[in-house]
């Protein structure tokens, strides 16, 4: 009985194990996408699938007893890789790579190599298997965007040299167009200050229109730069906490002597305590200025300028408002585009590039902030300039 | 009395200046270009030196480099004069320890006063 059931187990185990062998060899032969194939402990080849006869070209009758080196590239060859892999594979028992194989007709394709050492329960060599893989395409489209990442680094490190050829051009052309008007400015103001003598009113009258218009081509030059960088988005600010109520009251005072010209009725309203804003005080100072300024220009004889200074809970206003010529409704939103001149009765008087606005706007938004207008025709405007608060030190 | 070296190429920049400076009581040695300046200061040194960068022949920052291969001398001041308002010759000339700059387009006989006086000044607190 135990004898019998023996039997029967030893019979079915023999069943088992020539199934699997079938369903395996089944397996490996119809696979298609795959070449999966063995060699001998010398490296010539024992079976063939269809996947191998699909991807290299060899019948099973035209390959089976040839060397696998075959399938290498003469470089390969030369540089004796077969060999070496199957070394490489007997010490570590299993190998992995990607490089180029030979098909029967000569082409090549990039084939991904899995190369298993087989040993017998005693541990002997006897065999290897290797399933190799087609990926011929998905290197074609690794290469084609290699190619592709390394074309838009040059295009970029084009674009960046001719990025900073572009600025230093602005650079250049600045000193270059300003570089006469200095001269004319600085003669100019020798004469003006006396350096060759008395003048008479006339000739000081001339001189000083003199002065005037040529400064005006500087301040045109100024602006273009300023405006040039900021398009360029090459405007980086240099950030300090600063106090806006010391900073409003430094350039109202500076233009104190302008207003008195003008005569202006000029009044400051400032918090008893120090407002602290993070800002690029040298940039945010000529914000302050053009709009102080630009108030003032266009506010006639004997009217008024409120500079106003106040806080929110998360943000500081800067208010200037003047009793000036006022802006039309329609008119209010061609204010801050680039050359932009509102006609009034002012305007032929008042100089100016019509930039001053865009570039205020421009650097007040790098701050994170905004200007804002109010304004009635003939009664005047009031220009709100908004930043955040900084911390209190 | 203070002297003072303004190294600028322009002349219709240079004798304005020379004026104004002198007039004022200032010692003013000019020089055309970074040569000249280099001749200049290797015969003596100068409280205040007004340096021009863009000129031919040997521009501000080479002539900073060459005049002043070791350090900057404490008792010296130096101001780039220029009309550039960036790129890289004026960050070259800061960085390589130029004390200050100005434009010299925003420059009148007064303001260019009061930037000599105020740089002399700094000059007296270091020294």
């Amino acid at each position: 009985m135990a004898d019998n059931r023996h039997d029967a187990l030893l019979k079915k185990a023999n069943w088992d194990s020539l199934r699997q062998i079938d369903l395996y060899k089944l397996l490996v032969n119809k696979i298609q996408d795959y070449a999966i194939f063995l060699l001998d402990s010398e490296g010539y080849i024992s079976t063939w699938n269809l996947g191998a006869q699909k991807l290299k070209g060899y019948k099973p009758d035209e390959i089976i007893g040839k060397h696998f080196s075959v399938f290498y590239t003469p470089e390969d060859l030369a540089r004796k890789k077969p060999q070496k892999e199957l070394e490489d594979c007997k010490v570590r028992g299993h190998i992995e790579d990607e490089y180029w194989r030979v098909k029967k007709d000569g082409s090549r394709f990039w084939a991904n190599v899995i190369i298993t050492a087989l040993r017998d329960k005693s541990g002997r060599l006897i065999g290897y298997a290797k399933v190799t893989r087609d990926l011929t395409e998905r290197k074609r489209q690794e290469d084609q965007l290699r190619a592709m990442n390394k074309m838009l680094q040059r295009q970029s490190a084009a674009l960046e040299a001719l990025n900073t050829s572009k600025d230093e051009f602005i650079s250049l052309a600045s000193h270059q167009l300003r570089t006469p008007a200095t001269g004319v400015k600085q003669f100019l103001g020798l004469v003006l200050d006396g350096y060759a003598g008395e003048l008479t009113d006339e000739q000081r009258r001339y001189l000083e229109r003199a002065y005037v218009s040529n400064d005006r081509q500087i301040d045109l030059v100024n602006d273009l730069l300023r405006v040039a960088q900021v398009d360029a988005g090459k405007v980086t600010l240099d950030k300090k906490t600063a106090d806006l109520t010391e900073l409003v009251k430094d350039v109202v005072e500076e233009q104190r002597d302008t207003f008195k010209k003008r005569r202006q009725h000029v009044t400051v309203s400032l918090p008893g305590e120090p407002l602290p804003a993070s800002i690029d005080v040298a940039r945010f100072r000529m914000v302050i200025e053009n709009l102080v300024n630009n108030a003032s220009k266009y506010t006639p004889e004997d009217g008024s300028i409120r500079v106003t200074l106040s806080d929110s809970e998360a943000s500081i206003a800067i208010s200037i408002r003047d009793t000036g010529v006022g802006i039309a409704p329609d008119s209010v939103s061609k204010l801050f585009q680039k050359f932009s001149r509102i006609p009034n009765h002012l305007s032929d008087t008042v100089g100016g590039s019509g930039l001053g606005l865009y570039w205020a706007q421009k650097i007040t938004e790098l701050h994170g902030g905004s200007i804002d207008i109010r304004s009635v025709l003939d009664k005047g405007s009031e220009f709100i300039i908004t930043v955040p608060k900084g911390k209190k030190s | 009395m203070r002297k003072i070296l303004l190294v600028e190429d322009e002349a219709d920049i240079r004798d304005p200046f020379t004026i104004v400076l002198r007039s004022n009581g200032y010692s003013v040695d000019v020089a055309v270009d970074g040569k000249d300046a280099l001749n200049y200061c290797s015969e003596k040194s100068y409280d205040l030196i007004l340096l021009d960068l863009m000129m031919p022949d040997l521009d501000g920052v080479g002539f900073l480099k060459e005049a002043f291969a070791e350090d900057i001398p404490s008792g010296t001041r130096i101001v780039l004069l220029t009309n550039l308002s960036s790129g890289t010759l004026l960050h070259q000339g800061l960085d390589f320890g130029a004390h200050n700059h100005e434009i010299k387009s925003n420059l009148t006989p007064a303001s260019l006063l009061k930037l000599v006086e105020s740089e002399l000044e700094k000059l007296e607190v270091t020294a």
